[in-house]
């Protein structure tokens, strides 16, 4: 990847060529084909009929920052004050832009296990700090080391990014390696800001763990969330900061400074996922399991290596043995193809032998979007 | 002993008044909350049936960070021939596009200049990051807008971007005729950047206002709530009308921000756009019927109104007695302290609270 390309930049324009194309197959950005359950939307529809005149502070109202806290100790195990502790967001990414620039100032630095959700990068420039990038490998399963964190530090680094699982890698970090980094950052001051957003989208036997429910975690760590991936709901605007009270006043005045309250729509909206019935978002799990399988059978057959998906809604792949580099590859796939994955060198120079695969379509496009990989590899003489 | 990470941190946060700046809700919290910046009504109940239609439809996704096209146009078409859709970014409030355009334009193109008397949402926005800025004088006069001639020196002295509000958010005061031509002059000879809040301008008798500037969307940015009035308040919409050559960098922080607005407020506003200029010309006839009831009580109890053009608001001298009388009928007004002008209430005329 240039350096002067932001990777963000690199996606959206694969995915503005993609649009040109009747028949392409998107397995690239994180958005669900899933739209959002009904009784949601009827929840949006009576909001709208009754409850627009209806104020709201900047963190959002109670009500919804109490089922917030409520669904942040069923799944998390971690307790919250709604009152103080909790402020809702335009998604997981003003959450995600709210912690980097509570957290870094200007000179400070975040150290990132790489690769990761490349909006960490531009929100921390945006708030003229540093990144200190700590790569992770695929021999180890992308496993966030707590000794080579360790060994990574250096000074003016403030903070450690955590997010599991992760984006792209699909690593879930375990409860021994989050309390022994916990453990480093108690060491050396660091605060923590974990990204939780993929904590309801765990594989096999694998479990998630939120620094913040952990010894020493909570009054050290911001955590984000939102409904976008697991609900269905990325065009709602749905996320939410939890942290101890003290730096929530931060993030709470940093959130009517950049943007005020969230659209009361969208807070009834997130009330009625949070609180109403959870079969469909189920059965969206369900289906994520499936395709997690077809899209894992369909690279064994192609004899692909890949980072086994612990969580998350993506499948990090090696193409190492194709010979091109991601943006190459990916490009290809898009123009003969018409097939959409996001190259891994736009999310970490480290990473472009790899492309990330979602599995944010229906089974048969899935199989029809591999398939047409397939034999994008074949005509480069790598395929089976 | 040495400060702890978030010890300096909240530190930080102590010393920052310009972040800390108290902010004014969107929404009244009740019949005499006359605190907000806008009037609100029942949203028209074809924007609800369009909204609701499209949300079942499956617009219920990520759509492009600058907003839907069909709203883009709409907002574009509202402000004049300069102004064109594939430069208008939706944000998700004028909350935010404040925060984008002082944070992503003072910074590109500063260093920055505001009036001293601004909306506190401005200071709040400022408060984010650091930003080289000074402070345009408003002098003594009674309508609390920077005069030209102090906007003429701030150039003159080496500032490249201006961000004013006409009307004024605190008074409703707009620059005449010929103070916005003169405005324009200037803005070219230095060849600097506007950002103009005109989010009140639905509210003025039709007069001068920024668009008429001949310098255009190259040097004037505009933000503003998206069609207030008519029941989109709740619904935090807001938009930033720019050139070409702002609009991708704009885009471009909004995506790390918030990757885009809302689809329900942005159908909603789409739903409103029909029927907007008939329902805001009453509105506005409303609204200046009850202004001159709340004038009348006003001179009444012997208050000293600010001069001021829009009819969705009166701002007047704080003294004791207009305190007392404020409070006598449970009335809140917003402080002109946060604006920056300690002595000064902005009652928003709205509700039946004085009839
Ligand atoms: C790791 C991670 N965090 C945060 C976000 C932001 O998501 P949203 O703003 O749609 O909730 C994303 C989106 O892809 C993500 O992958």
């Amino acid at each position: 990847m240039t350096q002067e390309r932001r990777g963000t930049e690199v996606f959206y324009d694969l995915i503005v060529q993609a649009q040109g194309y009747d028949d392409a197959i998107v397995l690239g950005r994180g958005d669900p084909d899933f739209d959002t359950p009904a009784h949601i939307i009827a929840a949006a529809e009576e909001a709208m009929e009754h409850r627009l005149g209806e104020p709201s502070p900047p963190e959002g109202i109670l009500p919804l920052r109490e089922a917030i806290a409520e669904r942040v100790e069923r799944v998390n195990d971690a307790v919250f004050d709604p009152e103080t502790e909790i402020v809702f967001t335009n998604g997981g990414q003003e959450a995600l832009f709210l912690m980097v620039v509570a957290a870094i100032a200007e000179g400070d630095r975040l150290l990132v296990p790489e690769p990761n959700y490349n909006t960490y990068k531009d929100s921390v420039a945006f708030a003229r700090g540093g990144i200190v990038g700590m790569p992770t490998y695929p021999q180890e399963a992308f496993r966030v080391d707590p000794e080579r964190v360790r060994r990574t530090l250096i000074s003016g680094v403030r903070a450690l990014l955590l997010v599991s699982p992760n984006n792209p890698a699909a690593s879930v970090i375990s409860r021994e390696d989050q309390q022994e980094l916990i453990a480093i950052a108690q060491e050396h001051d660091l605060l923590i800001l974990a990204d939780d957003i993929y904590d309801l989208l765990v594989y096999d036997d694998f479990s998630h763990t939120s620094p913040a429910a952990l010894r020493g975690g909570k009054e050290r760590t911001l955590t984000l969330n939102a409904l976008s991936k697991s609900y269905a709901m990325t065009g709602w605007r749905t996320g939410w900061v939890t942290g101890p009270a003290d730096l929530m006043v931060r993030v709470r005045d940093l959130k009517a400074a950049i943007s005020g309250p969230n659209s009361i729509v969208s807070q009834y909206a997130a009330l009625a996922a949070l609180t109403g019935p959870q079969e469909e978002m189920h059965a969206m799990q369900g289906a994520y399991q499936r395709r997690r399988r077809i899209v894992l059978d369909h690279l064994d057959a192609m004899g692909f290596s890949y980072g086994v998906p612990q969580g998350g809604q993506f499948v990090f792949v090696d193409v190492s043995h194709t010979g091109m580099s991601s943006i190459e590859l990916s490009q290809r796939m898009l123009d003969e193809a018409h097939v959409l994955a996001y190259p891994g060198g736009a999310f970490y120079e480290g990473m472009d032998d790899f492309l990330r695969i979602t599995f944010l379509q229906p089974e048969d496009r899935l199989r029809d979007g591999l398939g047409r990989m397939q034999r994008v590899m074949e005509a480069l003489g790598v395929g089976e | 002993m040495r400060q702890t990470t978030k010890g300096r941190i909240l530190a930080g946060h102590g010393a920052n008044t310009l972040l800390r700046t108290p902010i004014i809700a969107p929404v009244p919290a009740g019949p005499g909350d006359l605190r907000c910046d806008q009037p609100t009504a029942a949203l028209p109940a074809a924007a609800l049936e369009g909204t609701i239609g499209a949300l079942e439809q499956g617009q219920t996704h990520y759509v492009d960070v600058p907003g839907i096209l069909p709203l883009r146009e709409a907002i574009a078409a509202g402000l004049g021939a300069d102004y064109r859709a594939d430069a208008v970014v939706v944000t998700a409030s004028v909350q935010e596009a404040r925060f984008l355009t002082l944070q992503v334009l003072g910074q590109d193109s500063g260093p920055l200049a505001l009036p001293s008397v601004v909306h506190p949402g401005v200071r709040k926005a400022l408060g984010v990051r650091p930003l080289v800025h000074r402070w345009l004088e408003v002098g003594d006069s009674a309508r609390l807008l920077p005069s030209v001639a102090a906007v003429g020196a701030a150039l003159a002295s080496g500032v490249k971007c201006i961000f004013l509000e006409s009307p004024s958010r605190l008074t409703g005061a707009v620059y005449d005729a010929a103070e916005v031509e003169h405005l324009s002059r200037l803005v070219m000879e230095h060849s600097a950047l506007v950002v103009w809040d005109q989010g009140l301008s639905q509210w003025t008798a039709s007069g001068a206002s920024l668009e008429a500037l001949g310098a255009g969307a190259e040097r004037v940015t505009l933000i503003g709530e998206v069609f207030p009035g008519v029941g989109l308040e709740g619904l935090a919409i807001g938009f930033i009308a720019t050139s070409g050559a702002y609009a991708a960098s704009l885009a471009s922080v909004k995506q790390i921000v918030a990757i885009c607005t809302s689809t329900a407020s942005q159908y909603a506003a789409l739903g409103v756009d029909e029927s907007y200029a008939a329902r805001r010309d009453e509105i506005e006839r409303e609204l200046r019927e009850r202004r001159s009831r709340l004038l009348e009580w006003l001179e009444s109890i012997g208050a000293q109104v600010l001069e001021g053009g829009a009819a969705n608001l009166v701002a007047v001298r704080r003294t004791d007695a207009v305190s007392a009388a404020l409070q006598e009928r449970g009335l809140a007004a917003a402080e002109g302290t946060a604006f920056g002008a300690p002595d000064v209430l902005r009652l928003a005329v709205a509700g039946e609270v004085l009839q």
